[in-house]
């Protein structure tokens, strides 16, 4: 499999404060971070976690094409930041690390200048955090352990339940 | 994988995969349809004018908590045309298992064959190694005249013995399930063995 990021609680917890942090600062109306494939990491300002997750795994995608397209430029490197603008409205992502997506979505209200400063600070923090969650290694806090054998009887019974064809 | 231990929640992703035509949309669309809207999110289809995927389908089903833990799935399809081949591999990376949808019909074998040779290698390129990922195969479209023999296909596609197999039409939603209940099965049990 290849390399995934761990994040401890308390690490999850300064990952959600920083994205909180960004959005008040931006005005923006939400800010997400998500990993390469689009499994989203942490969200602000979007309440809806269906939706949230929506957005990560389109933005995911949308980054991942235009780094294909990078390569067919024969460009080595990704695109570190993205912007869509709309008629009032835009969506701004930069790369953290770079396996991760930073994506901040925003109206009139909030102004791109700010956006792409208090983001540049916000993927400092992040790169900061992650590099920290390379490190971790036993969580200690129990939830590796949850996935037994127990746990997969009880998945499969509940799928069981729900999916009866 | 990707575990929120913030909020205990387990995010997984399944793809399926298949060559064009074979009914991966169609099983996402039957387990959309057929999912008790609490349990789903938005079906998300990047397609064109024509109905046709050009990137990915995208659906997620959340369960409720199992011990404490809230299990996500991520089910993405990729587009089946010969000349989306860059998406293809795209929406393979960071897969946790595979459905493998094949097409019955006699005259596809050779788009079966090469899809599924195709896959394995835009897996090692991605560095996951293709004999290790959880992967099921759906022998789709088993209502249709021309529908190949089940050991003919496992033979064809050179699928040994522990590699499950269903049969499904999933215009109709038959094996659409079963199929989703055997990935995911085998998904959490390899995670389990990879803790």
């Amino acid at each position: 499999m290849d390399e995934r990021l761990n994040f401890t609680a308390a690490q999850q917890q300064r990952i959600d404060d920083c994205l909180n942090t960004l959005l008040a600062k931006t005005r923006a109306h939400g800010v997400l971070l998500a990993d390469a494939t689009g499994q989203l990491i942490g969200k602000a300002g979007i309440a809806n976690d269906r939706k949230a997750t929506a957005l990560s795994t389109l933005s995911a995608g949308s980054f991942a094409a235009t780094s294909e397209m990078a390569k067919f430029l024969g460009r080595a490197t990704h695109f570190s930041q993205h912007f869509h603008e709309g008629e009032d409205y835009g969506i701004y992502s930069a790369t953290v690390n770079p396996s991760l997506l930073l994506t901040v979505t925003f109206d009139a209200e909030a102004k791109l200048g700010l956006v792409r400063i208090f983001t540049k600070r916000a993927v400092e923090e992040l790169e900061r955090i992650t590099a920290e969650a390379q490190e971790n290694q036993d969580q200690g806090d129990g939830i590796d352990e949850m996935m037994d054998s127990e746990f997969g009887q009880l998945l499969a019974d509940e799928l069981d339940s729900l999916f009866a064809e | 994988m990707f575990i929120n231990r913030r909020l205990r929640e387990l995010n997984l992703k399944i793809v399926y995969y298949g060559p064009a035509l074979s009914g991966k949309t169609t099983n996402l669309v039957y387990i959309y349809n057929h999912t008790r809207p609490e349990l789903r999110g938005d079906l998300i289809s990047l397609k064109t004018r024509e109905d046709r995927t050009i990137f990915f389908d995208y659906l997620q089903l959340e369960l409720g908590q199992i011990k404490g833990l809230k299990p996500k799935f991520n089910l993405y399809t990729v587009p089946g045309q010969v000349y989306y081949a860059a998406s293809r591999k795209l929406v393979l990376q960071g897969a946790d298992g595979v459905v493998f949808v094949a097409d019955s019909q006699t005259y596809r074998m050779v788009d079966n064959v090469t899809s599924l040779q195709d896959m394995r290698g835009y897996l090692r390129e991605l560095g996951i190694d293709p004999w290790s990922v959880p992967l099921v195969v759906q022998f789709n479209k088993r209502d249709l005249p021309d529908a190949a023999g089940v050991s003919t296909l496992r033979s064809l596609l050179r699928l040994n013995r522990s590699i499950p197999c269903l049969e499904s039409v999933a215009t109709e939603g038959a094996g659409v399930f079963d199929t989703l209940k055997t990935i995911i099965n085998l998904v959490v049990s390899s995670v389990q063995k990879n803790i």
